[in-house]
């Protein structure tokens, strides 16, 4: 009962510092930037791994998150090439380096305990089974314990740039004029994107993450009125959409990624409709409105 | 060679040349990853079709995949066009919720039937040795009808990628055509599914158009490129895998192509890494070497006090500095009895030099009216940059003139 509760913590956890991140990302323009990395950093884990041997090292975090920064650096690159545009050089570099990743990944003479099923999907059920232990003393599940580290920083972060984020965000120009260091903040983005994405593809898989990164900001972004709304309405549905989606792969017995995925999606569409129908009966008003004040000038 | 083999090489080269086909549209409405988000979407209609079917009966699946990938393609549309997220959001939506929405089916499936349906997993990274006769003729009917499709409304295809307004203009709905695309995007993923795996059909349709793109300059020479490139790269990519053990399918297409890609980036003859490369370096040491020809130009002038052109040649240069080798292979400096001195082609190069700075110099203060003293800077750049055209029209321009404003003599022509 009690590896249960650790999963749902832990998708928590997870879900809510993707939203944070996710709504950075989607005030920048660039969302997708998480769907190329946390394809691309498959080959920086597997170095990682075939240095220490070990899974779960911090040299396979380090070596991926590295990977992630290169990726994108290549994709920037790319992207100067008169004949390519940003879209094409982003589809170009994160295939290939997934592909790299994956060929290794299959070799049985490299003794990979990793199968690319687990690179997918995660293993979010295996939380409770990998335990960290300070002094002799258990203290919970390592995976917890790292994605409580990452909501952490990026908690901190925003609190931290309060002030300079919405500026950063919605008018670099203006920023630099104010004296913001726009570079810092930027690069920071970047680099806990990174960061984020190398820890949560360890819990849940490559795709679940673009899911959680892009989904509940993108369904919060339809009704935020300001930066701290966007902020605390996508925590909310992700916090929400974590445990449907926790109750879904209960009640179906599939993979709690995937039912955190699904559910977010199911929140999304909630979301549309809702947004569809204010903006009908907005447009009707809109539209009594204009047919009385006819009426008037025809009187 | 079995006959076995021989039908899976047959319908991966099809189905590479087609998805190369589609591929450079895509890549030209800028719409490459797009057909990634659709790729992803095939999965979870692929595993219903399967659930539905309670078989692995080949046309369920494929048309269970195009329907839930047609939704994914109308969703992206709808959200781009009805709210106000932008359209990388759009397609990360479909991209995520969609496989999030498979990734939950299979793994249920998975748990329900233990391991009864091994062959689901093959969607997700392909495994080509698997295609069957039935799959390879669904594949080769689909891609003729698909290309067939592509050539009857090429004209209409070609203006609507360059210029959808004015096709909009000519009588063409641009809504029709980029629906029919998007159609052909969505069949061609589905049909590779099988070989290639879900994840990375869609690096079949945009590696290829992109390193088309670099060597192709015309519409119909990129998709010709890009059809080659896809069907080589198909084809090789299923002869390795099938060839050695521990080779998925998937990646190794994609590595293939990947690579073809990176040596386009160095080699292409439009603006290749290596060409720009070398025109830039060749063109620095030019500079270096200009400008050490000047400095010994002027050593010469400021010691020696040359009466006649032929002292230039007499004197040597050797204390005016370091000379690099560019200007002893063009034969601009030779060497005698230990010293370096101007040969005749380096004594006209270093006169050009000399002369361009001082004409550009003198131009500057008689037409711009600037003071001598703030000529100099540009000279410096400009001797590099002006050709023996412009030399003579500001040799006219300023009247043939003798001496630049600091009155030391101007070269003749």
């Amino acid at each position: 009962m009690i590896s249960y509760v650790f999963i749902l913590l832990t998708a928590i956890v997870v879900s809510g510092s993707s939203s944070l991140l996710g709504s950075l990302l989607l005030l920048r323009k660039q969302i997708l930037l998480v769907d190329a990395i946390s394809h691309a950093i498959l080959p920086g884990l597997v170095v990682g791994y075939l240095i220490t041997a070990t899974k779960s090292s911090s040299v396979m975090i380090v070596g991926a998150t590295a990977c992630g920064f290169l990726a994108t650096l290549l994709i920037e690159k790319l992207s100067q090439v008169r004949t390519l545009h940003a879209d094409a050089a982003m589809g170009v570099v994160f295939t290939v380096l997934f592909s790299l990743g994956v060929l290794l990944i299959s070799q049985p003479w490299l003794n990979i305990d990793l199968d690319q099923d687990c690179v997918l999907f995660g293993e979010m059920a295996y939380v409770p089974f990998h335990h960290l232990f300070l002094g002799g003393l258990d203290i919970g599940p390592r995976g917890l314990w790292m994605a409580v580290l990452v909501l952490g920083l990026i908690t901190v972060f925003c609190y931290r740039g309060r002030k300079e984020l919405p500026m950063v965000l919605f008018n670099p120009e203006y920023a630099r004029t104010m004296g913001i260091s726009v570079a810092f903040w930027q690069y920071g983005i970047a680099f806990l994107t990174a960061f984020s994405t190398v820890i949560h593809f360890e819990l849940v898989g490559s795709i679940v993450v673009v899911a959680l990164v892009v989904i509940p900001p993108s369904a919060a972004f339809l009704f935020a009125k300001s930066f701290p709304a966007l902020l605390r309405l996508s925590l909310c549905l992700a916090i929400i959409s974590s445990m449907a989606g926790f109750g879904i792969s209960w009640l179906v017995n599939g993979s709690v990624g995937g039912g955190i995925a699904s559910a977010s999606f199911g929140v999304f569409l909630v979301c549309l409709v809702i947004y569809r129908m204010q903006r009908k009966k907005r447009s009707q008003v809109h539209m009594n409105n204009y047919a009385t004040a006819g009426a008037q000038i025809n009187m | 060679m079995d006959t076995q083999l021989l039908l899976v090489f047959w319908g991966c080269t099809v189905l590479g040349a087609t998805a190369g086909l589609m591929g450079s549209s895509a890549f030209l409405e800028k719409k490459s990853l797009l057909t990634d988000g659709l790729s992803h979407a095939l999965l979870p209609g692929l595993v219903l079709g399967y659930w539905i079917s309670q078989s692995k009966d080949l046309p369920f699946l494929l048309v269970g995949a195009a329907l839930s990938s047609a939704i994914g393609a109308w969703l992206s549309d709808f959200l781009q066009k009805n709210s106000k997220l932008s359209s990388d959001a759009a397609i990360g939506i479909v991209l995520g919720g969609f496989f999030g929405l498979g990734t939950l089916f299979l793994s249920a499936l998975q748990h329900a039937e233990s391991g009864n349906q091994s062959g689901l997993d093959q969607f997700l990274f392909g495994k080509a040795a698997s295609l069957g006769v039935q799959h390879v003729l669904i594949i080769s009917v689909v891609c003729i009808l698909l290309v067939c499709h592509f050539v009857y409304h090429y004209r209409e295809v070609k203006i609507y990628l360059f210029d959808p307004v004015y096709a909009q203009t000519a009588g063409i709905s641009s809504k029709r055509i980029s629906r029919l695309l998007l159609g052909s995007y969505i069949l061609t993923a589905a049909i590779g599914v099988q070989a290639v795996g879900a994840i990375l059909i869609s690096s079949m349709l945009i590696l290829p158009s992109v390193a088309a793109r670099m060597w192709g300059s015309t519409f119909k020479g990129m998709i010709a490129i890009a059809v080659s490139i896809g069907a080589f790269g198909a084809l090789a990519g299923c002869y390795i895998s099938a060839k050695f053990a521990h080779m998925p399918t998937g990646p190794v297409v994609v590595l293939v192509l990947g690579s073809i890609v990176l040596i386009s980036l160095f080699v292409n003859p439009a603006n290749g890494w290596i060409k720009k490369w070398s025109l830039k370096t060749i063109r620095r040491w030019q500079i270096s070497s200009e400008n050490q020809l000047k400095a010994a130009y002027l050593h010469i002038e400021r010691n020696y006090h040359p009466s006649s052109r032929s002292e230039y040649l007499a004197h040597p240069i050797t204390l005016a500095g370091y000379f690099n080798r560019y200007a002893q292979l063009r034969g601009w400096i030779v060497r005698r009895s230990q010293s370096w001195y101007f040969s005749e082609q380096g004594l006209v190069c270093a006169e050009s030099v000399v002369r361009k700075h001082r004409l550009w110099e003198l131009y500057l203060n008689k037409h711009l009216q600037l003071h001598p003293n703030h000529v100099h800077l540009s000279a410096e750049w400009m001797e590099h940059f002006l050709g023996p055209r412009e030399e003579k029209v500001l040799m006219n321009l300023l009247d043939q003139p003798l001496a630049d404003p600091h009155s030391k003599q101007i070269p003749p022509l």
